[in-house]
């Protein structure tokens, strides 16, 4: 029995000395042992501002992204030479950047310059290129009757966007002025089976109509259009 | 059982001291706390460590200090309108400090109060001209605030072109 009440004793013992003791030496050191390092808080905007930041910038600032964010206000503000200016000198320095230079063949574009924004947005990888820039692009083909490029455009952007009209136009269009007159009636019929009250689309369906001969049916389209 | 009693003895005043420091230090543990969890990215607890230290207290640093760390984790939380009367209260005690001034600017840059933001970043500038975070911030805010004109003269100083030829 007394054996019994030594072993519980022991054990007792061991228990403090194994695990209350260290727990406490622990919790003393993790409370008083503090971080001496400050952290500085990630900056985002709560807003949304329009999109002149390039980047979060937190100590140095490169002329670069200066002169970037530069050439988007002057774009803004329809300062479109002197933007094209800032987009060439950045692009200079950085030819690498492919946002800038679909920014800056936009401009150009903007600015009545379309074959030089074509030249630009060419130069940018294809994988690199913004949807918007990619129907850009294909205004630009289009405007130059480089028609199959403006269609592959086109319909790669109507792939993930099928309900988007305005694209589906430009490509039956598109289509009508390489006097493919089926693939792009189809794409008429499309269009009018989303906005039948379309006249502007209504008449320009008629039109293709009468370019492949089909009169009648010409005549029956443009009909509609009429009050 | 001598030997038992006099280990016991020990622990419980181990016990009784770690106690006593944790109720001497409380400001200093805490402050500590705050630290702790601000660096290990647990912002809420650093919020409520920090919210109950009593400035200057042994090891505890100032109003400024602790009020600078409090806005900061509420910055961090992103809780910019708990945090800007925090930076404001310290900006009105201490109206030459450049690093907290760029710290309130950037914060009503946060909670879109541009106005704000560019007098304060201009003040900055008058003080230190070459600061180039300041100008970028304010020809932006400028550019957010829709004046044009004065956004692009801050980018062209930053840049000391005219914007004439190439």
């Amino acid at each position: 029995m007394r054996s019994f009440h030594c072993r519980c004793r022991r054990v007792i013992v061991c228990l403090f000395i194994g695990v209350f003791f260290p727990a406490l030496l622990v919790s003393a050191a993790l409370t008083s042992i503090g971080a001496q390092e400050k952290q500085t808080p990630t900056l985002k905007p709560k807003v949304a501002p329009p999109e002149i930041r390039i980047a979060d910038t937190r100590e140095t600032i490169p002329d670069w992204v200066a002169r970037w964010e530069l050439a988007r206000v002057l774009s803004y503000t329809k300062r479109y030479g002197e933007s094209i200016r800032e987009y060439e000198r950045l692009l200079r320095e950085k030819p690498e950047l492919s946002e800038a230079r679909v920014e800056w063949a936009t401009v150009l574009f903007w600015d009545g310059k379309p074959a030089e924004a074509l030249k630009q947005l060419e130069l940018v990888p294809p994988g690199k290129i913004p949807e918007k820039a990619r129907i850009l692009m294909a205004d630009l083909y289009a405007r130059q009757k480089k028609y199959d490029r403006a269609e592959s455009l086109y319909r790669d952007y109507l792939k993930s966007r099928p309900d988007d009209l305005r694209v589906r136009l430009r490509l039956a269009e598109v289509l009508s002025w390489e006097k493919r007159y089926e693939p792009s009636v189809r794409e008429y019929a499309e269009i009018l089976k989303a906005r039948p009250d379309d006249s502007q689309v209504r008449r320009k369906y008629g039109l293709v109509l009468m370019w492949m001969g089909r009169f009648d049916d010409a005549a029956r389209e443009l009909k509609k259009t009429l009050p | 059982m001598k030997k038992t009693v006099l280990i016991l003895f020990l622990f419980v005043i181990a016990g009784i001291t770690t106690g006593a420091y944790h109720l001497v230090n409380r400001d200093w543990v805490l402050y500590r706390q705050g630290e702790r969890q601000f660096a290990a990215g647990n912002i809420p607890a650093a919020i409520a460590a920090y919210e109950q230290v009593r400035p200057g207290k042994t090891g505890v640093p100032g109003k400024t200090g602790v009020e600078d760390r409090l806005a900061a984790a509420y910055l961090a939380a992103g809780d910019v309108n708990r945090a800007l009367p925090v930076l404001e209260t310290i900006r009105r005690r201490e109206p030459d400090n450049m690093p907290l001034a760029t710290s309130l600017a950037d914060a009503y840059v946060r909670s879109g109060r541009f106005a704000q933001a560019a007098s304060l970043y201009r003040e900055i500038l008058k003080k230190s001209p070459e600061d180039r975070r300041a100008r970028i911030e304010l020809a932006r805010v400028l550019a957010w605030e829709g004046q044009y004109d004065e956004s692009i003269g801050e980018y062209r100083k930053m840049l000391k072109t005219t914007g004439e030829g190439p």
